[in-house]
């Protein structure tokens, strides 16, 4: 029986042809967009090099000097001053765990403050290129739940920040090498002549800047390194207890005069997962974009083999009730239908792969994909022909069912 | 009326491939007027940016300063703005913003204050952004010369502060500074990037539009208005010139200005990759025409094969037509105009499709600048998805379609000998 199956089907080859092309283009197609869709989700999920939860964004802003409100200061310090006395006071509200300040700290937006440094020790001179610079106060690694390369804890780490000390990623740009745990106590500068030396505290994995971009190298300083001043704080961050975020968001709102010391005032509270989420709006547009085009394919092969089979079911009533009349089971008819199907996905399988092999060799996506290419295609062709052959065995189950239920007496009484 | 009537007799007689076949079309057209619409609501002209195929944008400067020292790039200084942009010709009109609006405290005496998206404007914005006034009017050359603390604000910021929308000449609090309403405009969608804001207030109120990193960097950004979009090419190359010119001046710093391209049109502006590069157009484009491509080319495929089936019946037809004199271009053309009625058909069905969707999972499909701040202010308008141009864009894809998907079973359907058709028909 098989071998008048493949009989049969090279006799309608023309149809079958273009059975087999349209599965082509739909399996590279789709492998192809797959392909993209696991790279962009393994680079979501590498590890951040940071976890925050219960966390808020609390935005501070100065009253314009035009204003009927604002306060002549003898001294621009009583700026600091004021924003200290508030922080204190977020401090003290009950839900607060932690709170801490800085530049360019919160991840979630795609700022680059670049600096390049290198680190001499005896004769070795390790340049760490560009590096993102963030400052931030002790507090943040708590907050943001960092760990060093040697398992360095929160505090530990916020304890080298408070000594004057500086974190630096492993995750290198423009670099000799990797750091690694063991480079922790080296000392860097922004070049041979510049004096100022940082003491490494600790080396910590590479920082994302957002979820969708793999990690990168970042260099930790404290306020207090870069002579940072209070009154050029516009944010601040603090961590609550699990479960306190209504309570603390209405403690903001329903006294804003305590949230206000002259020039200086509390504006908005928003919640860090609200801004990550906004961050990776459109990462996750594109995913669904992706999602919706790879289901429209499959659906597109669906519909192609209904209507395909129905026809050809409809075409060989006569000759499935003969069969049935010489003994085949409906079984056996239903079979031989899901057989065809199959083998014309058999026949796409070698061509699919051939373009992804192709598109593998000449690096057609290497500026799409950015992490392992290789097992991203290989994963994503794996899933494209086991979704292809789904859709196969669904698109042609309909018709197999209606040529199962073939009545010979019928189908045969005119001839 | 005959071909309606056949295709009627299809439906009946011949469900399943049928519906197949317009479930094919409509799913095609639905997914590539879904494309055609997201590109479509950054680059076509629709209220308040009415004017966006004529619209040019200034805005970065990148500056090369010497030999092996590198350079730097950001928003471009007042100062070099005019140099760059005054007195083009061919330009109707030329303003001068602040580069991206700002998040503000906008309040009342006693009253719990709002988050508003203030974009710091001059006089000459009105005239090339067409917002709707409810109220008042926009602020003129004599208030932003003074400048004056007026303001714009939206209806929905009135309704909030003042519980209604008739608030000309009011006073509202912007960072505790009095400012007096001038007019109240409707709602913008964040969607329009540049007409987008929630109060609007002259930029000289407090000197806004600095130059930050002088001479070269500051915040300005600029908007030209073309006469005609066939001018935009010259003032193009007359900015392309100034920068030219620029190069041969001697500044003492070695400085040399590297040209991107600027001013940008929309869609330029729509693809540009920060300060210190080329806008790419080419590679959204392309990219554009191979899903265009693959959401035509597969589903033809299937079509095709449907046309097929359904032709494959009315065998017998044509021998009979034929017997009697009728041409093959004629069988050709009855076939490819039947399956242009149940593409358009699918196409219809498509589009309304594409616009339901549209409708209900915009936030899906699109992302604006401002989703940070205001993700609320993020919605779609009916002249954003509903013009002419995208019906024009669906009749073309339902021609290319049918094109696609009939052509070759009408050519053979026509080619077939009468005798031997009207033997297959009478089996």
């Amino acid at each position: 029986m098989k071998r008048k199956l493949l009989k049969q089907i090279s006799k309608e080859w023309q149809s079958n042809l273009w059975l087999v092309v349209e599965l082509i283009i739909v399996g590279a197609a789709m492998a192809g967009i797959l392909t993209l869709l696991v790279s962009t989700l393994g680079v979501r999920f590498q590890p951040a090099g940071y976890e925050v939860t219960d966390a808020y964004e609390v935005s501070l802003r100065y009253i314009n000097q035009s204003s009927p409100d604002y306060t002549q200061y003898e001294d621009k310090s009583k700026y600091d001053d004021d924003v200290y006395t508030l922080m204190e006071r977020i401090r003290q509200l009950p839900e607060v765990e932690h709170l801490a300040y800085g530049q360019n700290a919160l991840p979630f937006n795609y700022n680059f403050n670049g600096s390049s440094y290198i680190s001499i020790l005896d004769e070795d001179t390790l340049k760490l290129g560009s590096l993102n610079r963030r400052v931030m106060s002790p507090e943040y690694p708590i907050i943001l739940n960092m760990h060093g390369l040697r398992g360095e804890t929160p505090e530990q780490l916020s304890k080298m920040l408070e000594n004057g000390e500086i974190l630096v990623t492993s995750t290198l740009w423009n670099n000799d090498r990797e750091l690694t745990g063991d480079d922790a106590g080296r000392y860097v500068q922004k070049s041979k002549k510049d004096s100022v030396l940082y003491r490494i505290g600790a080396v910590i994995p590479g920082f994302k800047r957002v979820d969708f971009e793999q990690p990168g190298p970042a260099i930790i300083m404290s306020p207090a390194s870069r002579r940072m001043k209070l009154r050029n704080v516009s944010s601040f961050v603090v961590k609550l207890k699990p479960g306190s975020a209504e309570s603390f968001e209405k403690a903001i709102k329903d006294n804003p005069d305590r949230w206000a010391i002259d020039n200086t005032y509390i504006t908005e509270v928003t919640p860090v997962d609200r801004i990550r989420s906004i961050a990776n709006r459109e990462n996750n547009q594109q995913i669904a974009g992706t999602v919706v085009c790879s289901l429209f394919l499959l659906l597109s092969i669906f519909l192609g083999l209904l209507g395909t089979f129905w026809f050809r079911t409809g075409q060989r009533t006569v000759e499935i009730a003969i069969r049935l009349v010489n003994g085949a089971t409906r079984r056996q008819i239903f079979a031989r239908l899901m057989t065809e199907g199959i083998i014309l996905w058999l026949c796409s399988l070698p061509f699919i792969s051939a373009i992804m092999i192709m598109i593998y060799k000449y690096d057609l996506m290497a500026s799409f994909v950015y992490i392992e290419v290789k097992k991203s295609m290989i994963m994503s062709t794996c899933i494209t022909a086991a979704a292809l052959l789904l859709m196969i065995l669904v698109g042609i189950l309909f018709p197999a069912v209606r040529a199962m239920k073939t009545d010979p007496a019928i189908a045969l009484k005119d001839e | 009326m005959k071909a309606i009537k056949q295709i009627l007799f299809d439906f009946r007689h011949q469900a399943v491939i049928s519906w197949v076949t317009l479930s094919g079309t409509m799913l095609s057209v639905f997914l590539i007027m879904i494309v055609v619409m997201m590109q479509q609501v950054q680059i076509a002209p629709f209220a308040p940016e009415s004017n966006r195929d004529r619209l040019l944008y200034g805005r970065w400067m990148h500056v090369n300063t010497g030999e092996g020292l590198g350079g730097s790039s950001s928003s471009v200084s007042l100062t070099y703005a005019h140099q760059l942009y005054d007195s083009l010709a061919n330009v109707e009109v030329i303003s001068f913003v602040v580069d991206q609006s700002d998040r503000e405290v906008a309040s009342l005496k006693g009253k719990l204050p709002m988050i508003v998206d203030k974009k710091m404007v001059d006089d000459n914005y009105w005239k090339i952004f067409n917002h709707s006034f409810i109220y008042g009017k926009p602020f003129d050359r004599a208030q932003f010369d003074a400048g004056m603390k007026v303001a714009v604000i939206t209806e929905s910021v009135a309704k909030e502060l003042f519980n209604r929308t008739d608030v000309v000449d009011r006073e509202l609090l912007l960072n505790h500074v009095p400012y007096k309403v001038t007019g109240v405009i409707k709602d913008v969608s964040s969607l329009t990037t540049e007409a987008y804001g929630q109060v609007f207030i002259p930029w000289t109120t407090n000197n806004s539009l600095t130059d930050w990193n002088k001479p070269y960097f500051g915040n300005a950004m600029v908007y030209l208005l073309a006469r005609s979009p066939k001018d935009i090419e010259s003032i193009r190359k007359e900015v392309e010139h100034r920068y030219e010119v620029l190069n041969t001046q001697d500044r003492g710093d070695n400085s040399t200005f590297i040209y991107h391209g600027q001013p940008f049109t929309q869609e330029m502006r729509v693809n540009e990759h920060g300060s210190n590069n080329d806008p790419d157009i080419e590679t959204p484009r392309k990219m554009r025409y191979f899903i265009f491509a693959i959401l035509l080319i597969i589903p033809a495929i299937n079509l095709s094969s449907m046309t097929q089936s359904r032709l494959r019946r009315r065998v017998g037809e044509f021998g009979v037509r034929r017997a009697f004199g009728c041409t093959r271009s004629r069988i050709m053309l009855d076939i490819l105009n039947e399956n242009l009625i149940l593409t358009i058909a699918g196409g219809i069905l498509g589009v309304l499709l594409s616009l339901g969707f549209t409708w209900l999972f915009s936030d899906l499909m699109f992302t604006s600048m401002f989703d940070d701040r205001s993700p609320e202010s993020m919605y779609i308008t009916p002249e954003m998805v509903f013009n002419l141009p995208i019906f024009l864009w669906t009749l073309l894809f339902c021609l290319i379609l049918n094109i696609l998907s009939a052509s070759i079973p009408a050519w053979r359907a026509a080619r077939v000998n009468p005798v031997e058709a009207i033997n297959m028909g009478n089996k």
